[in-house]
């Protein structure tokens, strides 16, 4: 019997690919959670929507295993965070298992008083990174509460590594290790041939263990394509995902995700492969050349989708139309927030386009920028 | 046209200019379709103040406030009504 579990990652088509996720994979994450969190039937715990990410099964049977409460968090509820804060008050949660862009909102509108949720022992997330200034800003306010950070695709079940903070982040530019592999997985960060890199540099950060899913819904040849036979294996059901993210290894036994190896980047959650924009407005026939880039916030928001474009026709191409049109083609959280029309694109010396001049000007332009 | 039929216009446009969201109808779900997230909350408060002079609380805000058109208009009715009666006391 198979759990699917659909990830909201559109795949080349454009379309949502379903990974498999088996009970097995399940299980054998809440068996370390539940061990290393020590969740015991007095805890009182949260659960959010969407039930299609694969987290919702940890905050689920999680929770049931230990013979605890779940407190469901209502869909809507996330858009008002004082009301959020309050049902963990309200509620007196012991442990909220939350998404960076739920922890970022409550920062920004700053409705975490110090010392709020007495109840709260807890606070864990996992989906992207959480920016450092906002885990300042919970550390902060709540000394009383353990902060982990959790690591992991949906391709290798709920997260396949753990960081619990030490302290409240110095500074912060500080960096959050992604940390240690939970029980029964392993973190690599390889090379090309996929050997270790020496601790310190950069490598692919690759997952092996026992929360490797079986592979995508019915797509052999994506399955074959990030999933990988490993040399160092023991047996020959001994495979590694290929995350796509950057890491390095440091001495201190940490993996740090340093960024993604693509195009791809995490907005509010979603996956998003910014080549599938680009794809999605040269197919407007509007435009002469266009670049879609992520850019990080300087604040609590992280990261916004930006387009610099040259159009065809100056007069009839604007921002609005170019919006409209994708949003009949993708879904919300793809369509870029920011705009910037150019005569030309900048390119690098062989031609192509040179992305991050233009990373760097939406950046610098901060978050209030729309055109 | 009635004032909120008005509003509901104004409000029509503002969603597909400033937060380039099409909205069906009066009386589609923002909420439940998914047409109103975290991020488009901010920027629709935002465009309420620009728009109407309206500054909203959003510590006292309700989901049933922002539900679909026919509602923040209604609600922005009350918050335009009351600052007219309040002007007319003075």
């Amino acid at each position: 019997m198979r759990l699917r579990v659909k990830d909201p990652n559109p795949g080349s088509t454009g379309t949502p690919k379903g990974v498999v996720i088996t009970h097995d994979n399940v299980r054998h994450f809440i068996e370390w959670a539940v061990g290393y969190f020590g969740t015991a039937a007095t805890d009182r715990i949260s659960g959010h929507p969407p039930l299609h990410f694969d987290l919702s099964t940890f905050d689920i049977f999680g929770t049931f295993t230990a013979g605890a409460e779940l407190h469901l968090v209502p869909p809507e509820l996330s858009l008002l965070p004082h009301k959020v804060a309050e049902l963990i008050r309200v509620a007196e949660l012991t442990q909220w298992f939350s998404v960076p862009s739920v922890l970022n909102y409550m920062a920004k509108f700053d409705v975490v008083r110090s010392g709020d949720f007495p109840s709260l022992r807890r606070v864990l997330w996992c989906g992207e990174v959480l920016p450092t200034p906002s885990l300042i800003y919970w550390m902060r306010r709540l000394p009383h509460v353990t902060f982990t950070n959790l690591y992991g695709p949906t391709e290798a079940t709920i997260a396949s590594s753990y960081y619990t903070l030490p302290a409240c982040p110095a500074s912060e530019d500080e960096v959050i290790p992604i940390g240690r592999a939970c029980a029964g997985e392993e973190l690599l960060v390889l090379d090309d041939a996929l050997r270790p890199v020496p601790l310190g540099e950069v490598g692919d950060l690759y997952i092996r263990g026992a929360g490797l899913s079986p592979g995508y819904w019915r797509d052999a040849d994506k399955t074959r394509g990030a999933f990988l036979p490993y040399s160092g294996s023991a047996g020959p059901a001994d495979r590694i995902y290929r995350t796509g993210d950057l890491a390095t290894l440091g001495t201190d036994g940490l993996v740090r995700y340093l960024g993604r190896a693509d195009f791809q980047i995490k907005t509010r959650g979603y996956r998003v492969e910014l080549g599938e924009i680009e794809a999605a407005l040269h197919a407007l026939g509007t435009l002469r050349e266009c670049a879609v880039v992520g850019a990080q916030s300087r604040d609590f928001d992280g990261t916004a989708i930006c387009c610099a474009y040259v159009p065809a026709d100056p007069a009839t191409v604007t921002p609005a139309t170019l919006r409209a049109a994708l949003a009949a083609v993708l879904p919300p959280y793809m369509v870029p927030s920011r705009w910037r029309m150019l005569d030309a694109l900048p390119k690098t010396s062989n031609g192509k386009i040179d992305r991050r001049p233009l990373q760097e000007q939406f950046a610098a332009e901060g978050v209030e920028a729309a055109v | 046209m009635s004032v909120d039929a008005s509003l509901e216009t104004e409000l029509a446009a503002l969603f597909a200019d400033e937060l380039h969201v099409t909205v069906p109808s009066r009386e589609t779900d923002l909420l439940a379709t998914g047409r109103l997230d975290s991020v488009g909350l901010v920027e629709l408060l935002l465009q309420l103040e620009k728009h109407f002079g309206v500054r909203v609380d959003i510590e006292r805000l309700e989901l049933d406030q922002l539900r679909s058109l026919a509602a923040i208009a209604t609600f922005v009715a009350a918050r335009l009504r009351r600052r007219a009666e309040g002007a007319a006391a003075d």
